[in-house]
């Protein structure tokens, strides 16, 4: 049994995955996810009770997240953090974050929201905030002493492609530590972690929404 | 984002700093000794800017809680304030602090503060550069050369 859909007042759609797919299928193409099969029919009709689709049309308040997954024209992104994944659709007009499940729900929650808020919407998922500056200037072995104890590790992975085809992407593996940030580097066959600040890891945040390599 | 910059002096306040030569200025507005913001683009989009504030310190105010109250008076006048990064560093041979938040702009979204903080002679000087968030990266090294290149004229 599938928990049914819950559109929230902030806006957010707790879905499980099932009605998700549902739902963008629809977003996609209305005729067709209509018809699909039993399963989806069901998962329509709960999509519709809870308000979610209504007139043949998604709600407002997810009708750009729903654009931003069906034609994600600037990037697709992943989040791994603290054990959990999140992912991310962009376009030059709307975002859309699908969080992991909490604790005791099945659900996920799917967030509506501008590009431009984007940054700050990934900043506050793995806390970015001042942070003390590492003592060292070079990098220094993953598992060095110097690096100290981790608050956490998380992985910001975006993905493109671009209008003649070529597709490319870039990731920021950041090190929270006791210590400070670090940004995890693969030289040769050694993976470093090289000294940064909070001001870096933003500044490379928004250099993957905007499809742009880390700098390193 | 390449801009050719001049040095600008304040016509009455004890203060120099580079600009982008084709960026609008005003003078003395609004509590502000400048402003200065880029020129308006084709499109709608927030113009980045750059504003300095003077005021007079308190006797024997430290610049570090001096620096506190600047922010937590961010907190009561910005929506969904967060900040991001707090650093000492030094401007012109002075301490400084350097903190970078983000706010919820009403028309614009996201939008980026970077405010430079150092005192001098009894004044606090507050050197505040406003970004789209998503531009933060582009114009990153102007809004920093700028904010460093802060010259208190004795």
């Amino acid at each position: 049994m599938t928990l049914a859909p819950e559109l929230r007042s902030s806006g957010e759609l707790l879905v499980a995955e099932p009605a998700l797919a549902v739902l963008i299928a629809h977003a996609a193409d209305p005729v067709h996810a209509a018809i699909q099969d039993d399963d989806a029919r069901e998962q329509l009709a709960l999509l519709q009770s809870a308000g979610v689709i209504r007139g043949g049309s998604s709600h407002p308040a997810i009708r750009g997240a729903l654009a931003a997954i069906v034609r994600p024209n600037l990037c697709t992104l992943e989040l791994a953090y603290g054990g959990r994944s999140m992912q991310g659709w962009v376009s030059y007009d709307d975002a859309a974050l699908l969080l992991p499940a909490t604790d005791g729900e099945e659900r996920r929650r799917l967030i509506s929201l501008h590009p431009t808020l984007l940054p700050e919407a990934l900043a506050r998922l793995v806390d970015l905030g001042p942070r003390p500056r590492p003592a060292a200037t070079e990098p220094v072995p993953c598992d060095d002493p110097s690096v100290g104890e981790l608050r956490r590790r998380w992985r910001l992975g975006a993905t493109w492609t671009l209008d003649d085809g070529t597709s490319g992407g870039a990731a920021l593996d950041v090190l929270d530590a006791q210590t400070g940030l670090w940004l995890v580097h693969a030289r040769e066959a050694e993976l470093l972690a090289w000294p940064v600040t909070p001001t870096f890891v933003w500044r490379q945040i928004v250099r993957l929404v905007m499809r742009r390599p880390v700098d390193d | 984002m390449s801009a050719e910059l001049e040095t600008y002096r304040h016509p009455s306040a004890a203060f120099e700093l580079p600009l982008p030569a084709e960026w609008e200025r005003a003078e003395n507005v609004e509590g502000c000794a400048l402003l200065a913001v880029e020129p308006p683009r084709e499109d709608s989009h927030f113009r980045a800017n750059v504003v300095v504030t003077i005021e007079q310190l308190e006797q024997g105010a430290e610049l570090e809680q001096w620096a506190e109250r600047s922010l937590a008076a961010l907190r009561e006048s910005l929506d969904r304030l967060r900040v991001i990064d707090l650093d000492a560093s030094e401007i012109g041979g002075l301490p400084a602090r350097r903190a970078l938040t983000h706010y919820l702009h009403g028309e614009f979204g996201g939008v980026n503060l970077e405010q430079w903080s150092l005192a001098d002679g009894g004044l606090g000087f507050v050197v505040s550069c406003s970004t789209a968030a998503l531009e933060y990266d582009d114009l990153w090294l102007l809004t920093n050369t700028v904010a460093e290149g802060l010259r208190v004229r004795t």
